[in-house]
């Protein structure tokens, strides 16, 4: 689609992060459930959603603090959504359809100009 | 497929003349990697220390935090002088977007580091 290997690495870290918690969190680890990735180009962007079945986000996790986890304050995990948000133009939790619940993710081509 | 993490340690010495250890990954560096990252860590001495990232292409956020671990116990716990070198940009900057940039140096190669500790 012509994203530039610095964009593609953040797409691939997000990604990574999104089936993750998709797994861990969504699936509970249940190795009978599956994650799917949809990918879905647009003309100047590129829409990823990752699905599984678990019942999805509720509210958002507070924003890491390095300086809260260097002094013991904070779990040093919790990254992964603050990753996902960092690295893509666009992150939204969604609950359903019922049983399942999916992140959207959203990558736009015009981020090549910045 | 996740590329096992491998953890080499080997000694150098600063621009200062200070011995230095340093703890060289291989493979991916995930939730998996918790325990030798951290075992090779525990066997170490000295008070200054570098993680040399050049044989790792892939890091997630259970493998930061694993990281943000080491770090605690190094810098607080032990008042060691942590530096990381090696990363890929992409990782560099995920290494600094998430602040570990204000805890340990972060160089792009093994020369650069000894120099900045």
């Amino acid at each position: 689609m012509g994203f530039s290997p610095d964009r593609i690495e953040d797409l691939k870290t997000a990604v990574a992060e999104a089936c993750i918690n998709a797994i861990e969190h969504g699936n509970q680890m249940n190795d009978t459930l599956s994650v799917a990735v949809i990918l879905s180009p647009g003309e100047d962007h590129l829409e990823i959603k990752v699905i599984d079945d678990g019942a999805g986000i509720i509210g958002q996790p507070a924003t890491p603090d390095i300086d809260r986890k260097m002094a013991g304050e904070e779990d040093p995990r919790g990254m992964g959504i603050f990753l996902i948000q960092s690295l893509v133009d666009e992150a939204e939790w969604h609950q359903g359809p019922p049983g399942k619940s999916f992140v959207r993710l959203v990558i736009r081509l015009d981020k090549e100009k910045n | 497929m996740q590329a096992p993490t491998k953890v080499a340690t080997r000694t150098a010495t600063a621009a200062s003349g200070a011995p230095v250890t340093i703890l060289a990954f291989a493979g991916d560096i995930a939730s998996t990697s918790k325990e030798p990252i951290l075992e090779a860590y525990g066997a170490t001495d000295g008070q200054k220390l570098l993680l040399d990232f050049s044989g790792t292409e892939y890091v997630n956020s259970s493998g930061i935090a694993i990281i943000i671990q080491l770090l605690l116990d190094a810098t607080k716990t032990g008042g060691r002088t942590v530096g990381i070198f090696g990363l890929t940009p992409h990782f560099q900057k995920v290494f600094t977007m998430v602040g570990i940039g204000k805890y340990a140096t972060l160089s792009p190669n093994e020369a650069a580091a000894l120099a900045a500790l």
